[in-house]
């Protein structure tokens, strides 16, 4: 039997990149850090609030996302938005994903017989 | 009055680079508050609830690293290896080679020959620790600063050669020398001082002068 400390090490490690793809994706419509963070919860990418604020502002800097204030509201919240260049690296980052998928399903099926 | 959330920003915001401060703050803020009143709508009371997010937000300090995209780490994974390398190098023989040198001389012209072992050891010592410092300090400035190094890349051809019959490390190199030295360093300083007891007189090797300091009657 694994232990659970193990167990909770690979599956971050395995986790890990997958909160870029998933913010890139979720922000293709514009969001401000606390709606992600419950809307990454709900679709089943549950990410730390210490982790996710910085990661969206380290995203910014390097152009992957760009950001509007809206001061309509009760309080003003910074409105982030996947950018071209967010948006090309992201199919990138897909097809890879998916190319790790399928390479995976190979594996498994050959490992079988 | 000063909130929970007020000291929480202000904890952060001191080791965020300052540029960045305010827009940070507002946002921050925002963020916090938004995660109180999503608590609060569950039917729990704000000031648990600030409490219950600030905990989850954790150690300040922690975030404000994330934020600065600083690494928690002294000296990382990149300049390591040259720093224990550059390390293990210095203290195998600097601070024996000092501290021979130092008990030479307070053996040979210091008023307090017998004393020459005992300053030897205290300087070795003291030149361990400076170098240990000193060293450790450049690194983690030269890991804070990013600089590149430039150190030549890994090959192949710098693997040390095994050879079964005749193993001498490092360690046993020094340590011999090392000996050596301290026997060869006890040579003249036995001339000065005797460490057998000066109460008898025949047991002292002394010159007549000198025990006469040390109270033999000889």
């Amino acid at each position: 039997m694994v232990s659970d400390d193990v167990l909770r090490t690979h599956l971050q490690e395995l986790r890990r990149g997958t909160v870029v793809v998933a913010s890139l994706v979720a922000l293709r419509r514009p969001d401000y850090g606390y709606a992600l963070l419950q809307r990454l919860t709900d679709h089943g990418f549950p990410v730390e609030a210490n982790t996710l604020y910085p990661l969206l502002r380290r995203l910014e800097e390097q152009g992957l996302l760009t950001s509007e204030w809206n001061t309509e509201e009760s309080r003003p919240r910074k409105f982030y938005r996947t950018s071209e260049e967010g948006e090309s690296m992201l199919r990138r980052l897909l097809d890879d994903l998916a190319a790790v998928q399928t390479s995976m399903t190979g594996l498994i099926e050959g490992a079988d017989r | 009055m000063t909130t929970l959330t007020d000291r929480y920003l202000a904890a952060t915001l001191r080791s965020v680079p300052a540029p960045r401060r305010e827009e940070i703050a507002t946002e921050l803020r925002a963020s916090i508050e938004d995660m109180i009143e999503g608590r609060s709508a569950g039917g729990q009371d704000t000031a648990t609830a600030e409490r219950e997010v600030l905990t989850e937000l954790g150690n300040p300090a922690q975030l404000a690293a994330r934020y600065a995209d600083r690494r928690l780490q002294l000296i990382g994974p990149t300049y390591y290896l040259a720093w224990e390398r550059l390390l293990k190098l210095l203290l195998s023989f600097v601070p024996a080679v000092v501290g021979v040198l130092v008990g030479l001389v307070e053996a040979t012209d210091g008023k307090n020959p017998g004393g020459a072992v005992g300053a030897g050891i205290a300087a070795a010592l003291q030149v361990v620790v400076q170098i240990a410092f000193w060293v450790t300090l450049v690194f983690a400035m030269i890991e804070r600063t990013n600089t590149a190094l430039n150190l030549p890349e890994w090959t192949v051809d710098q693997l040390p050669d095994v050879r079964a019959d005749r193993q001498i490390t490092l360690t046993d190199t020094a340590a011999a020398i090392g000996w050596l030295v301290l026997v060869i360093a006890y040579l003249p300083l036995q001339h000065f001082h005797s460490f057998v007891p000066a109460s008898d007189g025949a047991t002292c090797r002394s010159s007549t002068r000198r025990c006469g300091a040390s109270g033999c009657r000889s």
